[in-house]
């Protein structure tokens, strides 16, 4: 443990040695050219993934790559266009997940006591409330868009992140260099943000792109359930959800948003077991958030 | 008596489209076919099975995208339709062109002055073995018009003054008014016919309380039901499954999977876009026109939709048969008020003359003044009105106007409807009613407690709405009928698009399937090849 | 031991009231009531007023609130606004169907991730490894109701084999009718729950692997395969009961995107048509349950290690 913390200190062989990881490289490569991709395409042809053109349910042909859906809108555009959804969803709630876990567990494990008791009781209840009634919640109550589909999948990923970081101040706590930093009279936000969070990011950074992956997952569930990001932009989740009632009149409709989230989610789970490798956290971090 | 006509008399002069009298004798064997309608196999010629003697015995499963919430058949809401028919009878049923036929009244008349009537009841018992009597049915009445417990019923009943007993078996009606026939026949055929003593909201929560050709065996909430046959029931033989079970799904589309895969034998109330990968291999029966009606209601009272001519605008701009045609998947048929084509107000010309015509509603729009956007709500499981509202986004974005769309769950959308907070919402209104009348009961359209205007109808609607509910003689009928689609064309609150028409599908396997004017599922004369 | 025992129970009666206000706040905070639901968009305020009041949703939200703790503390959860039967019932009545999928998924993932974990970690750097690897990532890739789809489209309406909407029958009455309706929701549950639950056998096998015992043990001449099973298995299955332990926590309390896709009767189902229905007691009644379950199976989880890894000393 002692290394990783040598390792934070020189962030630069980190990196190297990350891009030295071909697979994880290679990953951030097609994650990097997707979003590109995405964002040419609502540049360009702002309006295609929207429009509808009266030819319903055709096949993959070279005037729609991809074939169209049940309005004849564009599955090639939407399917590109609907990227963004899932990197801003995946991103956004794992941003928001770890900046609030990682706040409470670094307050519960430093400051210790009640305050401790009551958070840790707060995230055992997040960990066991169901994630479909806080995902209606959110999307009923505050309306539905891409960032209150945010808010509740980041709801259901603070636990993981607060208990991590808990667990990492608990080991810090009573080493010399946070003790020497008290007693050079650091106060005790200062001590929690400049002295202990650099030294616990490892395994909280590879927890952040866990729960990016599987946010573009559970983001899709919360569409099946009819709870994802608002019509008519486009998501795959979404077009996932549509295609279902069209498994037999258009079998390719599915097909393609299915591949994208899975060669996302895949992509974003390589770069995690790279960054995993280089920053040495074990396996802790596996657990993912999931709509139940 | 001598007052009344007698029932093998001719109709009185001046009923034209409906004759009065059934005759329970040519009934006879027939009355027990109840809802004739639309039968299984209707738009697939001779399929396997149809011509036999139909066979007794067996189990049926269908399937439903919907679970049941009551055995109250006073509560008329569309997931509680499967046990209507089913566990209930009804005085009077409807055939598609709204022709009368015996159910449990076995014969009735009107008297001469639209003042009163008298129905007889068919001597039969309900399911616990009790007879059924007049005062069931005046309990029934009772129960209606209290504002409180009548629920669906209290419009319907609210042209009765006093129900009384003649004997055991008949009732007496007198009317608060002159009362045309068409508005009598609708109370019959809308009236389930519930045992006094169970006829209570409470009650029927867990229990029913019918003579239906089905008594309730087993309920497992948000699951499924199962039902056995009426050792009892009128017709003699019927219904010839010995059990019919429903079973509740949570999507149409879960519906369908397990109807392909033969995990049920039939589903119910399925959205008319299916219809293109059920029609060949099944048995398809498609739900009547007046049933449900899809609408596009703008709320009145809030900007932009309180400036009519913004309404009108967007009545302009609703193209039905681009949405029949990729929404409804070529089933349905246009309407421009809440009429179905097979009702007696309906008029057809209206769909000429306000057609769709994105210039006319350009100019509509631009003379208004009004705002140029506005929020849809809709159900994200109603993916038809979600199709329907991108296809009327689209249309409104090329005359300026900016149509959002806010997708919430279905009991949001409803609570935000009754309490008057959405702008506007697309909501199918049922008006299966042979009276013209029938168009008042709608939330929408309605005089009293109306959920869009609440107080503040238009005075012109209001007018016409009395002239109807006074008019009894078919002239007075018609042009008061004219004259409120004028009013509802003119003010566009409620614009219609398309019947709905809801689909039954089936198993080849079974035949003999209906549905009433109502879509309330009929297996009464069901069977399984 | 006693002691621990009782402190940690003493955690659950905060977490349980904390959950029981939270829910009640969320559910309230959801437009639209059971009332509404029952009665209908043509009912009129009058006949809402009614209905609510049968309900007692007609008295103030706190007094409802207390009214149902009240009754709650005694065992009673109050009654379904929308089937009149009562909380308490409709929960046991789909007990028993969830417990035997969440066993039958439990079963699904130690055979699926006890072998994948293992290849994983001793076949590093090999083609099978990689091979293993790529379907871990694959499983936490694919969402569930899309295995629950693809699986009803090729086993029920392909091949006929397996019913798309699945029946529930007791395994010890009728195993092979539940077979049949448990294993497609089961697969789709435990196919994402049992990659995870792999990489985690996998990274525990390959850190136990480089331990000095495992080095003893092959000094000793024991075979490869009975060192990695005998000593390595062993310890490297450890760090995995918890997370297993955590899944079938939460497999009890009801799956709700699984059952939907089944159509199978569970508690998952029962809580998202009460939430449909905004079936106020039925919620509550459903949400305290599954909470209830996992807290106690955490404290469980707790216990096993300790006896399972005697290094542990809970005091």
């Amino acid at each position: 443990m002692s290394d990783f913390v040598e390792e934070e200190t020189r962030p630069v062989p980190v990196v190297r040695r990350f891009l030295r990881d071909r697979g994880a490289l290679a990953s951030v490569v097609v994650l990097l050219l997707l979003l590109v991709g995405s964002l040419l395409a609502s540049w360009l042809v702002p309006d295609k993934a929207t429009q509808t053109s009266g030819s319903l349910h055709r096949p993959p042909s070279a005037g729609h790559l991809l074939g169209t859906d049940e309005l004849g809108r564009d599955l090639a555009a939407r399917l590109l266009i609907g990227a963004q959804a899932s990197v801003v969803v995946a991103f956004a709630s794992a941003l928001l997940g770890m900046a609030i876990g990682v706040a409470a567990g670094l307050v519960g494990g430093y400051v210790g006591r009640w305050w401790d008791s009551v958070l840790m009781r707060v995230m055992d209840l997040l960990l066991a409330l169901p994630m479909v009634l806080v995902a209606l919640v959110v999307v009923v109550v505050l309306g539905p868009s891409t960032l209150n589909v945010v808010i509740a999948i980041a709801v259901a990923a603070v636990p993981t992140f607060a208990r991590l970081a808990r667990a990492g101040v608990l080991e810090l706590r009573d080493r010399q260099f946070v003790l020497a930093a008290k007693a050079m009279g650091a106060g005790s936000v200062d001590i929690m943000t400049r002295t202990v969070l650099p030294n616990i990011m490892g395994p909280i950074i590879v927890q952040f792109v866990v729960v990016a992956a599987s946010a573009v997952v559970a983001a899709a569930s919360l569409s099946f359930l009819g709870l994802g990001v608002p019509p008519p932009a486009p998501s795959w989740g979404s077009m996932l959800q549509q295609s279902q009632s069209y498994l037999f009149d258009n079998a390719w409709y599915g097909v393609f948003p299915g591949l994208a989230l899975a060669l996302t989610v895949l992509c974003l789970d390589r770069i995690g077991v790279g960054l995993q490798r280089v920053l040495g956290s074990s396996g802790a971090a596996d657990i993912a958030v999931e709509v139940r | 008596m001598s007052d009344m006509r007698s029932r093998a008399g001719s109709p009185a002069p001046g009923l034209d489209r409906r004759t009065l009298l059934r005759g329970l004798a040519a009934a006879g064997g027939l009355a027990a076919l109840g809802p004739i309608l639309a039968a299984c196999g209707g738009d697939d010629s001779g399929d396997g099975g149809g011509g036999g003697a139909p066979s007794r015995g067996g189990k049926l499963t269908v399937g439903i995208g919907t679970p049941l919430t009551d055995f109250d058949p006073y509560n008329h809401l569309a997931v509680n339709f499967p046990m209507m028919a089913t566990l209930y009878s009804y005085l009077i049923t409807y055939d598609d062109q709204y022709k009368p036929t015996p159910d449990l009244a076995a014969e009735w008349s009107l008297a001469a002055d639209n003042l009163s009537a008298t129905i007889k009841l068919r001597d039969t018992v309900f399911h616990d073995g009790s007879p059924v009597t007049a005062q069931d049915v005046i309990a029934g009445i009772k129960r209606a018009q209290d504002p409180k417990t009548g629920i669906s019923q209290a419009a319907t009943s609210s042209i009765i003054k006093e129900a009384t007993a003649g004997d055991d078996t008949t009732v007496k009606l007198t009317f608060v008014k002159p009362t045309a026939e068409a508005r009598f026949l609708d109370f019959m055929y809308w009236f389930p016919v519930v045992q006094a003593s169970r006829n209570d909201a409470a009650k029927l929560k867990q229990e029913a309380g019918g003579s239906g050709p089905f008594t309730l065996s087993s309920y497992a909430p948000g699951d499924r039901m199962l039902f056995k046959r009426n050792e009892k029931y009128y017709a003699q033989g019927r219904p010839y499954l010995d059990e019919l079970e429903i079973r509740f799904f949570d999507s149409q589309d879960s519906l369908v999977s397990a109807l392909r895969a033969g995990s049920v034998g039939g589903a119910l109330a399925l959205d008319a876009r299916y219809i293109s990968q059920l029609q060949s291999g099944f048995n398809v029966v498609k739900g009547a026109p007046g049933a449900l009606i899809n609408l596009f209601r703008m709320n009145p009272l809030k900007a932009p939709f309180d400036n009519k001519l913004v309404r009108q605008a967007v009545a302009r701009a609703i193209d039905r048969d681009r949405l029949i045609k990729e929404v409804q998947n070529g089933v349905g048929a246009p309407v421009y008020t809440s009429y179905p084509p097979n009702a007696l107000g309906f008029d057809a010309s209206l769909l000429d003359t306000f057609a769709f015509d994105l210039d006319a509603a350009k100019q509509l729009l631009d003379s208004s003044g009004g705002q140029k956007a506005a929020v849809a709500t809709v159900a994200s499981a109603d993916k038809a009105s979600v199709s329907a509202l991108l296809i009327i986004q689209e249309d409104l974005k090329k005359i300026g106007f900016d149509l959002q769309l806010e997708t919430v769950d279905t009991a949001t959308v409803n609570s935000r409807y009754l309490e008057g907070s959405l702008q506007c919402v697309v909501r199918a209104s049922s008006n299966a009613y042979s009276s013209p009348m029938g168009v008042a009961q709608d939330s929408a359209f309605r005089l009293a407690n109306n959920v869009l205007w609440k107080d503040e109808l238009p005075p012109a609607y209001v007018a016409a709405v009395a002239q109807l509910d006074k008019a009894a003689s078919s002239a007075e009928v018609d042009a008061a009928t004219k004259a409120v689609s004028a009013v509802l064309t003119d003010e566009s609150w409620a614009v219609g698009m398309y019947t709905v028409n809801a689909l039954s599908v089936f198993d080849k396997s079974v035949q003999g399937f209906a549905r009433n004017p109502a879509d309330h599922p009929v297996f009464t004369d069901a069977y399984l090849t | 031991m006693t002691s621990y025992l009782l402190r940690r129970l003493g955690q659950f009666v905060p977490v349980l009231l904390l959950a029981t206000v939270v829910v009640w706040a969320m559910i309230y905070a959801l437009p639209g009531n059971p009332a509404q639901v029952v009665g209908g968009t043509d009912a009129t305020p009058e006949q809402l007023a009614e209905i609510s009041s049968r309900m007692g949703l007609d008295q103030p939200i706190w007094q409802q609130f207390l009214t149902w703790l009240g009754n709650a503390v005694r065992g009673d959860l109050g009654t379904s606004f929308v089937s009149g039967h009562t909380v308490t019932s409709l929960i046991l009545d789909r007990l028993p169907a969830t417990v035997q999928l969440s066993v039958l998924a439990m079963i699904g993932i130690i055979v699926l991730a006890v072998p994948l974990g293992m290849v994983s970690a001793l076949a590093q750097g090999t083609r099978l490894g990689r091979a293993v690897n790529v379907v871990l990532a694959a499983g936490l890739s694919i969402p569930t109701f899309w295995f629950g789809i693809l699986f009803i489209l090729v086993f029920s309406i392909y091949l006929g084999v397996l019913p798309a909407a699945s029946d529930y029958a007791p395994l010890w009455s009728d195993p092979g009718a539940a077979l049949r309706g448990g294993v497609l929701p089961a697969l789709a549950l435990a196919l994402p729950a049992a990659t995870v639950t792999a990489r985690f056998i996998a990274s525990s096998m390959t850190e136990v692997m480089e331990r000095d015992f495992i080095r003893t043990a092959r000094a000793k001449g024991a075979g490869e395969w009975r060192t990695v099973v005998r000593h390595g298995l062993r310890n490297a299955l450890l760090p995995a009961v918890t997370m297993a332990g955590l899944q079938l926590g939460h497999l009890l309390g009801g799956a709700i995107v699984v059952e939907v896709v089944f159509t199978y009767p569970g508690l998952g189902r029962l809580l998202f048509a009460a939430l449909s229905a905004r079936d106020y007691a039925l919620i509550q009644g459903v949400i305290l349950f599954a909470v209830a379950i996992f807290l106690v199976l955490n404290v469980v989880i707790d216990l096993l290690y300790a006896y399972l890894d005697p290094r542990i000393r809970i005091g």
